[in-house]
C-alpha cells in the first residue's frame, strides 16, 4: 500500500528547481531546459503509472473482500429479513431479521419442523419462508380453510418436502403448489435476533420447532402426520 | 518464541492468499462460467455417450433469457444431489405434445405451469425427464451449456 518515494523523481525534481532559478538562457543552457522537459514528461506519465497501480490494488482489496463476503453469505450464514403474515405467530408480519445457516440442506439434515427459505416454485425470483412439515416418503394430511371442512392426505414423492406456514389462514404453502423438490430449498432458518417487543422472540423459534406435541392436536386446525396418535385427533 | 510467531504469520498469509484464489475461482465458476463433464446416453446425438467437457454459463438464468431450444444443467426433483443435462421444450405457458417410446402409441398434451419448465432428453428413448417427473420449476435451473470444449473433433457452439 506505501509507495516507495522514487529516487528518479527526487532527483528531477531537484533538477527543475535548478533550472527555473536560472534568469537567462545560453544554448548549453537550453539543451538542459529541453531536457529538464522531456524528464517532467516522463515523470508525469510515471505519476500516472502509480496511480492506476494504486487504483487496480485497491481495486483488487475490494473484489477479494467481495468474493470472501459473498461465499460466506451464501455457504455459511447470512441474517436475512423476512416479513408477511403467513408464519404468525412464529414471525412477526412486519418483519425479523433471521439468521439463515446454508449447510444443513447441502448435508441432507433438515427435517420435520425446521424453517426453511424455499424458491418459490411459481414465481422462481422470489423466496418465500415455511416450515418442512414432511419430507420424503411421509404421509401429509392437510385442509384448506376456505376450501371447506375436508381433509386431504397425500404421500410426499422422493425428492420433495411437504412445506406449510404455520399461519394455515394466509399463507400460499404445499397445500396450494404441491410438495416441492428439496433442491429449491436455499436455507434453514435458526436464530432471530433480539426484538425489542417481544422479548421471549429468540427462544420462540426453537420452541415451535420441537414443542409441538405439547400443543392440543385440533383436527383441522393443524397437520396431522402418519406416526402421531389418530385417536387424538378423533376425539375432538 | 519469535521464529513461531513468523512461521505462522507465513502460514497465514498463504492461507489467505490461498482462501481469495479460492474466492475469486468460486465465483467464476458459480456465477459466470465453468467447463462441465457432462455423460450419458439421454442427450444423444447432440452429448456423447462417454463424456464431453461443455461450457456451461450461469448468468442466462438469472435474467430469464432462456427459451425452448437451450441445454440446460438442472437439479433433479427426484434426486437433489444430481445435476442433469436436457434441453427446455417448453416454457410456462406453452402447450406441449409428448409420447413415452414404451408406454405404447398414445400422445399426452400438457400445459406447462408457471413459473415452470418442461425439459427432455434429445434421446427420446433412454431419458429420464418431464416425461416422468412432469414440470421443472424454474428454480431448479442451475446453467445453460453454450459451447463444447472436448473431444476437439465436436469443438464448438451447442445451437
Amino acid at each position: 500500500m506505501g509507495l516507495k518515494p522514487d529516487p528518479i523523481i527526487i532527483l528531477t525534481l531537484i533538477e527543475e528547481n535548478a533550472a527555473d532559478s536560472v534568469p537567462q538562457l545560453t544554448k548549453p543552457e537550453r539543451e538542459t531546459r529541453e531536457q529538464t522537459q522531456g524528464k517532467k514528461r516522463e515523470r508525469e506519465m510515471r505519476r500516472w503509472g502509480l496511480l492506476a497501480k494504486e487504483a487496480l490494488t485497491q481495486t483488487l482489496t475490494f473484489a477479494r473482500f467481495f468474493c470472501l463476503f459473498h461465499v460466506t453469505n451464501h455457504y455459511l450464514w447470512s441474517p436475512t429479513l423476512v416479513f408477511g403474515p403467513s408464519m404468525l405467530p412464529t414471525l412477526n408480519l412486519t418483519g425479523d431479521v433471521i439468521l439463515a445457516e446454508y449447510v444443513s440442506h447441502r448435508v441432507g439434515r433438515l427435517g420435520p419442523g425446521d424453517i426453511v427459505f424455499v424458491r418459490s416454485p411459481v414465481d422462481p425470483n422470489k423466496i418465500v419462508t415455511k416450515r418442512i412439515v414432511g419430507v420424503e416418503g411421509d404421509r401429509v394430511t392437510y385442509f384448506k380453510p376456505r376450501n371447506g371442512d375436508s381433509c386431504h392426505t397425500v404421500v410426499v414423492p422422493k425428492g420433495h418436502v411437504w412445506i406449510q406456514g404455520d399461519n394455515l389462514y394466509a399463507s400460499r404453502d404445499s397445500r396450494q403448489f404441491g410438495p416441492v423438490p428439496y433442491g429449491l430449498i436455499e436455507g434453514k432458518a435458526f436464530f432471530r435476533f433480539f426484538n425489542g417487543i417481544q422479548r421471549r422472540s429468540f427462544m420462540l423459534v426453537k420452541e415451535v420447532q420441537h414443542g409441538l406435541h405439547d400443543r392440543p392436536v385440533v383436527c383441522g386446525h393443524l397437520i396431522a402426520l402418519d406416526h402421531w396418535d389418530n385417536e387424538r385427533c378423533n376425539s375432538y | 518464541m519469535r521464529r513461531w510467531g513468523l512461521l505462522a504469520k507465513e502460514a497465514l498469509t498463504q492461507t489467505l492468499t490461498f482462501a481469495r484464489f479460492f474466492c475469486l475461482f468460486h465465483v467464476t465458476n458459480h456465477y459466470l462460467w465453468s467447463p462441465t463433464l457432462v455423460f450419458g446416453p439421454s442427450m444423444l446425438p447432440t452429448l456423447n455417450l462417454t463424456g464431453d467437457v461443455i461450457l456451461a454459463e450461469y448468468v442466462s438464468h438469472r435474467v430469464g433469457r432462456l427459451g425452448p431450444g437451450d441445454i440446460v444443467f438442472v437439479r433433479s426433483p427426484v434426486d437433489p444431489n444430481k445435476i442433469v443435462t436436457k434441453r427446455i421444450v417448453g416454457v410456462e405457458g406453452d402447450r406441449v405434445t409428448y409420447f413415452k417410446p414404451r408406454n405404447g402409441d398414445s400422445c399426452h398434451t400438457v400445459v406447462v405451469p408457471k413459473g415452470h419448465v418442461w425439459i427432455q432428453g434429445d434421446n427420446l428413448y433412454a431419458s429420464r425427464d418431464s416425461r416422468q417427473f412432469g414440470p421443472v420449476p424454474y428454480g431448479l435451473i442451475e446453467g445453460k451449456a453454450f459451447f463444447r470444449v472436448w473431444p476437439p473433433n465436436s469443438f464448438g457452439s451447442l445451437g
